[in-house]
């Protein structure tokens, strides 16, 4: 097997018996990127200096008995968490050539645990956005199937790991962003409990949704990055204080006595026949692991992706205000007045699902619709908060699927965000609920020649990551 | 459903956005759509439901006034997009 295409265990395993260096590991996945890159398209950056010089640290620890379970693992980085000196362009013109001058809290810790960097990744522009393309700089391909759209917004981080581009990946799910796109590629992805990743340095969308998370190739792997990049940070005002960050511990456990929950709605119009086949399959395979299945109902969930576009939208709004042509990146050319220069570089600046959610976000907090609609939209999140936690008296966790469909080809719904927008309706109610959930390979569904991969979502109550792992790794191990 | 003309603008105007020619009609279709769907929520009785505008289980809390961030001052205003001595330009602003 090629070091390209092996999991986190196994590149640490060969780096700790020294039987590779982190060089020849960061040099092999380089190699890997110039060979499939130009076809898939995940990397807006190849940071081949940067990833030379981390992994000759890598390589210290690993020689002076300081290395930890990511040292000199190359992986790759979402173009919204800043990198000291290497360009974070947002994948948007906006910031095209901006060289960040700190590092994200996320990138701090991956540098501290000996992780090599080996460049950022596509995504929709600010991470709105579900196919990636919405980038204002390059397309992304499916790497199961080049034809069709790898999911968005964290879509080069997940065709990056499903075409061994990189060991891993760190993505951003606001409002599905990174459990979507592992869904469409064949990857696992989780996003965490709301507070458990630093957001410093991480590019703000939809402040009180927005949570960084890893993508990897096995659910170990998973827990493995999530112990790296999760602590508490006061430079994160939204940062939990310290907690058991053990997310491998019950990895391995049978699932006697856990009760997983299957909501119904979740499997109601819309949702392709075969994907509901297949998340059906999986609740069968958690349940011969030991796990007892029930459907149960959360009908709160008609009303979370109106509410979420609404907040979102809202706070969209008032995050991107701070791009005005003055402080960061591009500024319009030939501009006497400061009014105008202001509306010529964000209208030049932004691509047009930017521009459109700025205007939507302003529409919902104009005075005279605040109440009707932001409002509005902040007490369905209550009563969506009300109804998981009457579920997680009952159940551990709850298991649906993560999209209705599985991918879509490229351009098919890049003209209708309306329809674009449904797509969001399996994963958007975990944001507003803050909760963690994780994304989990079970099969294909084969079109046009095509096979395309689909997940199954686990969702669990706040602080239930490692239960998250234990039933995902479960279902994994007996595939 | 279209957005007339003039919401349009006053929402361009907040925005600090133009709303090119070309683009005017589907945007404010595409908006109005967006709005149409939001109105779902208005079917939801929320009658003495509290607003959740944050999911952190985090209170407030004052801490001291100490400086603890490595001083990034200079080095942010370098990274302006266009800048003079250290000082940031742009357009004059009094006449």
């Amino acid at each position: 097997m090629k070091y390209s295409e092996m999991d986190i265990a196994a590149l640490s395993a060969l780096l700790q018996k020294r039987e590779v260096s982190a060089k020849e590991l960061a040099a092999d996945a380089l190699a890997a990127i110039k060979e499939t890159d130009g076809t898939i398209g995940a990397y807006l950056t190849v940071a081949e200096e940067e990833a030379c010089r981390q992994a000759e640290i890598a390589d210290k620890m690993l020689a002076d008995g300081t290395a930890g379970a990511l040292t000199g693992i190359p992986f790759a980085m979402k173009d919204n968490i800043c990198t000291k000196s290497v360009r974070t362009t947002c994948a948007s013109k906006m910031l095209e050539n901006w060289l960040p001058v700190y590092d994200a809290c996320v990138t701090e810790q991956l540098k501290k645990a000996g992780a090599v960097m080996l460049g950022k990744t596509n995504m929709d522009e600010y991470a709105m956005g579900s196919s990636s393309e919405n980038s204002a700089l390059q397309l992304t391909r499916n790497p199961a199937a080049p034809d069709y759209v790898p999911g968005g917004s964290s879509g080069g981080s997940a065709a990056a790991v499903a075409a061994n581009e990189c060991a891993f990946a760190i993505g951003s799910d606001t409002g599905g962003s990174i459990r979507q796109p592992a869904s469409f590629c064949g990857v696992v992805g989780m996003k965490p409990t709301y507070g458990t990743v630093s957001r410093y340095g991480l590019v703000a969308y939809a402040s009180s949704f927005d949570q960084i998370g890893p993508l990897t190739k096995t659910v170990a792997d998973n827990a493995k990055v999530l112990e790296a990049i999760s602590c508490h940070d006061r430079r994160d005002s939204t940062s939990l204080p310290e907690y058991d960050t053990n997310y491998s511990a019950l990895i391995g456990k049978d699932l006697s006595g856990m009760r997983i929950g299957l909501p119904q709605e979740y499997f109601g119009e819309g949702i392709h026949p075969e994907v509901a086949a297949l998340v059906q399959n999986a609740a069968k395979k958690l349940e011969q692991a030991g796990a007892k299945i029930e459907e149960c109902s959360l009908p709160a969930v008609s009303y979370a992706l109106p509410a979420y576009y609404v907040l979102c939208c809202a706070e969209a709004s008032s995050n991107l205000a701070r791009f005005d042509g003055i402080r960061y990146g591009f500024r319009a050319e030939s501009v006497d007045d400061l009014d105008r220069l202001y509306r010529k570089t964000r209208t030049e600046g932004f691509g047009k699902e930017v521009r459109r959610r700025i205007l939507l976000g302003n529409y919902v907090l104009s005075a005279g619709y605040y109440d009707a609609y932001y409002k509005k939209a902040q007490q369905a999140r209550t009563l969506l908060i009300r109804a998981f936690r009457d579920l997680f008296a009952q159940y551990d966790l709850l298991l649906a699927p993560v999209a209705p469909t599985p991918a879509y080809k490229i351009g098919e719904k890049s003209n209708d965000p309306m329809e674009m927008a449904l797509g969001d309706i399996c994963t958007v109610p975990v944001n507003l609920g803050g909760l963690p959930a994780i994304s989990v390979p079970c099969g294909t569904v084969a079109q046009d020649g095509a096979n395309l991969p689909v997940g199954f979502q686990l969702i669990g109550p706040a602080f239930s990551e490692a239960k998250i792992y234990q039933a995902a790794a479960a279902y994994e191990s007996g595939v | 459903m279209q957005l007339d003309a003039k919401t349009l603008d006053t929402l361009a105007w907040l925005s600090r956005l133009d709303i090119p020619e070309d683009e005017t009609e589907a945007l404010s279709g595409s908006i109005a759509e967006m709005l149409t769907f939001f109105q779902q929520l208005s079917a939801l009785d929320t009658e003495g439901v509290e607003p959740t505008a944050h999911i952190a289980p985090l209170e407030n809390v004052l801490r001291e006034d100490e400086p603890f961030s490595p001083r990034l001052d200079r080095d942010l205003l370098l990274s302006g997009t266009q800048s003079e001595d250290g000082l940031i330009t742009l357009p004059k602003v009094i006449g």
